[in-house]
């Protein structure tokens, strides 16, 4: 408003005189009236939060603020006014063993990934009992140590973890049934083949111990010893004349013989046992090499387990006594190994199991528990 | 004009005064809640060790203190903005100025600054600081400007060349610690100079249209305080006596102009001290005579009364009765009183002594009447007659 202008004058010398709209003595109340509207609302919303939340001193482990919802952990929350007391952590927050929770505490049993903020999961005493939570802890440091605190959230994760455990228990129990199916089988096997039942249970060991040789692990091994200790139950399906015949099989003979892996796969997918388990299990007489059966499959159509399985197979026969022919010596089956290396095997495979029969791997004698790998 | 049904109204901050005030800083400044202390101060009033013992009281209190100096007579937009700079990056809350109206002024710019986070060209005016600044204290060490409890502060534009007020009642201080005993380091010509501002201040405000009772109480007290004390403080400069008369003198003064404004006078004043970087006081000094013939005709019975009051304070100090003047003798008689006391430290009586020259006149009247002190001169002035009265000055 410029002075030089006559009908401006008169506003000016109003304002001039204290008598203008905006013409107020100093006074922080508007000032201080919206800010704490503004601190207010946003209390409301820490308060509707469900995640419980503290505001420590560093300097003397008082809590300076708690939110609402962090009532349900406090044992003196309520009443209480945190700017004139004292109110220590550790009287408010109590472990599952009774004993108060003081920053010294958190800050050890918190990770600190990011560096700026550490997490735990601690047990502690609620209004519903003890229960697991979630600790996030970020420290605040301002340039006057007076002020260091700490801003802890709390959330209850009792329910997620008690629901990942029950998660956990139930996929251990399926797991079990498919394990005593697999024992059960392989037993009924060696009830009616002795030797093919033996020859099962030390292909899985081998054919375990190359898998973990190259690195295979978790599932994927627990899929390799379930084919392994199944993979010749096809053989059932041969009458027995033909199985134990103490003589070179005829042509037809021959023709029933290799359709055995078909015929566990048969019986394995009407269990709906997974195709992880029932491809090696089929593959396993296939060879690199396309000179295998039943499908005469080649080079990278053959799956890894199965070529693990192929080896196992193969050096276990060889190293065992037959009805028609006495146990190999160790080295003829490494020559026989060595010269289907990259032909009908895969060479690390290969490598793997030389290296493990040159160590002396042994056979052990009730092997069962291979199938508790998984 | 003054008085009447008019609505008046009439600010002022907590003042405490009294020898001894000085020492109250560090109590009353961690009243109003300060922690960190920007106290604002110049060379000549830390030489003068009063700074010092503003810093003892403060640090006396637990409070923390960051000393902004750099601040010369006539405060610069840029001294304004280079103590709020300090303020914000030494995380102060709180200001204290000690020293004379160019600390006072500064300090209270450097609030609204901080406080609204603008330039301080932008408050240029009145009613223009919307946030209120951080709490203020004032003492001051000298007994004229009264920036301690004005509304008042007035920053050089280097620019423009020309000194701009920012007027609001954001810009009263919350407290005026008011030590008489600060002002005895003053030199004679700063004590006459000081006084002639709290006289000018006093004059413009009683003959001003917006003055009220109130006001008047205070301006008539100055005339009378002024009379009677401002000789015998420049005669003798550490007469205690004499400094808490002229102390009070420039509180009352303080108190009407702020309330009640000003006039022509301090208008020519402050467009003349910026283009020249002239001494307030002196300016008013010298322009006062002049101020007065040019009103006279306005309200002649207000004029009478300030000689009435004039000659009561002389009374006091010579203890002779008070003869009723002739009404044309009222105006001689006040003049030659101003120039009387303009005198005692030998004050310029002519503007070309000051080194102003005569071409320079138009322009100078050019920006007096932009400023805001004209809105309350007794008469309408327009800036032909006011180049008419700096003719007649010069």
């Amino acid at each position: 408003m410029e002075p030089g202008d006559p009908k401006n004058r008169e506003a000016l010398r109003l304002r001039l005189m204290g008598l203008g709209d905006s013409s107020l003595h100093k006074s922080y109340y508007p000032e201080l009236q919206k800010r704490l509207g503004e601190l207010e609302r946003f209390r409301t919303l820490l308060d509707r939060a469900n995640d419980a939340i503290f505001l420590v001193s560093l300097r003397d482990g008082c809590v300076r603020y708690a939110n609402a919802s962090a009532r349900r952990y406090g044992l003196l929350l309520g009443a209480k006014n945190f700017q004139q007391q004292c109110l220590p952590l550790k009287n408010l927050l109590l472990g599952g063993n009774g004993e108060g929770v003081d920053m010294d505490r958190i800050l050890a049993a918190s990770a600190f990934d990011s560096g700026e903020e550490g997490r735990c999961v601690l047990e502690l005493f609620t209004d519903e009992g003890v229960r697991r939570c979630e600790l996030s802890v970020s420290v605040s440091m301002p340039e006057t140590s007076e002020d260091a605190h700490a801003v802890l959230i709390l959330r209850d994760v009792e329910d997620r973890l008690a629901a990942e455990d029950r998660l956990r228990e139930t996929l251990r129990q399926v797991e079990e049934a498919r394990s005593r199916t697999v024992s059960l089988t392989a037993a009924i096997v060696e009830l009616k083949d002795s030797f093919t039942g033996q020859h099962q249970r030390r292909t899985a060991q081998l054919a375990s111990a190359i898998g973990r040789h190259l690195g295979v692990s978790g599932g994927e091994l627990y899929d390799l010893v379930t084919a392994a200790m199944m993979h010749d139950m096809g053989l059932m399906a041969i009458p027995t004349d033909i199985l134990f015949a103490p003589r070179p099989l005829s042509e037809v003979e021959w023709l029933l013989v290799h359709r055995h892996p078909l015929i566990g796969k048969t019986l394995m997918d009407r269990e709906n046992f997974p195709s992880s388990v029932s491809v090696p299990l089929v593959q396993h007489h296939e060879r690199l090499d396309g000179s295998g059966y039943p499908r005469g499959l080649s080079g990278r159509h053959i799956v890894s387990l199965a070529r693990i399985l192929a080896v196992a197979d193969v050096a276990e026969a060889m190293s065992s006594h037959r009805p028609y022919r006495p146990a190999h010596d160790r080295s003829v089956v490494l020559a026989e190994l060595a010269a289907g290396r990259d032909v009908r095997f895969d060479a690390a495979v290969v490598d793997a199991c030389v290296a493990l029969l040159e160590e002396g791997f042994a056979f052990a004698p009730h092997p069962v528990e291979e199938l508790s790998q998984g | 004009m003054a008085g009447g049904e008019a609505l008046r109204k009439f600010v002022a901050p907590e003042i405490v005064f009294g020898e001894g005030a000085l020492e109250l800083s560090g109590r009353f400044s961690k009243n109003l809640g300060g922690r960190r202390i920007l106290v604002v101060s110049d060379p000549g009033v830390i030489a003068a060790g009063w700074t010092e013992k503003a810093r003892k009281s403060l640090e006396e209190a637990n409070l923390s203190v960051v000393v902004y100096e750099n601040v010369r007579s006539n405060p610069s937009t840029a001294s304004v903005m280079e103590g709020a700079s300090v303020f914000v990056r030494e995380q102060c809350d709180m200001i204290l100025a000690v020293g004379g109206g160019s600390p006072m002024d500064c300090a209270k710019a450097i609030g609204a600054v901080v406080s609204n986070e603008q330039h301080v060209l932008e408050f240029e005016g009145v009613d223009n600081v919307s946030l209120p600044p951080p709490p203020l204290v004032c003492v001051p060490t000298t007994a004229g400007s009264a920036a301690d409890v004005s509304q008042f502060a007035i920053i050089t534009d280097e620019v423009r060349k020309v000194k701009f007020a920012i007027i609001s009642k954001t810009m009263v201080p919350d407290v005026a610690l008011i030590d008489p005993r600060t002002t005895v380091t003053m030199e004679k010509e700063l004590t006459v100079a000081t006084g002639m501002d709290a006289l000018t201040h006093a004059v413009e405000a009683y003959v001003s249209d917006a003055s009220s009772p109130l006001t008047d109480l205070h301006a008539l007290e100055t005339v009378r305080l002024v009379a009677r004390h401002l000789p015998g403080a420049a005669a003798e400069l550490d007469n205690l006596k004499h400094r808490r008369g002229m102390m009070l003198a420039s509180l009352y003064a303080g108190l009407a102009f702020s309330n009640a404004g000003l006039g022509m006078v301090h208008a020519l004043a402050h467009s003349l001290g910026g283009a020249l970087d002239l001494p307030h006081g002196e300016c008013n000094a010298l322009l006062l005579r002049h101020g007065c013939a040019a009103n006279y005709s306005a309200v002649p019975e207000r004029f009478a009364r300030i000689l009435q009051a004039f000659k009561e304070g002389e009374s006091m100090a010579s203890m002779s009765p008070v003869a009723p003047t002739p009404p044309e003798k009222v105006l001689e008689e006040l003049v030659a009183r101003v120039g009387v006391l303009g005198d005692i430290s030998g004050i310029a009586v002519r503007l070309r002594d000051f080194g102003l020259r005569r071409e320079d006149i138009p322009r100078i009247a050019r920006f007096a009447y932009q400023d805001p002190c004209l809105l309350t001169n007794p008469r309408h002035m327009d800036a032909a007659e006011l180049e008419e009265v700096l003719h007649g000055a010069w």
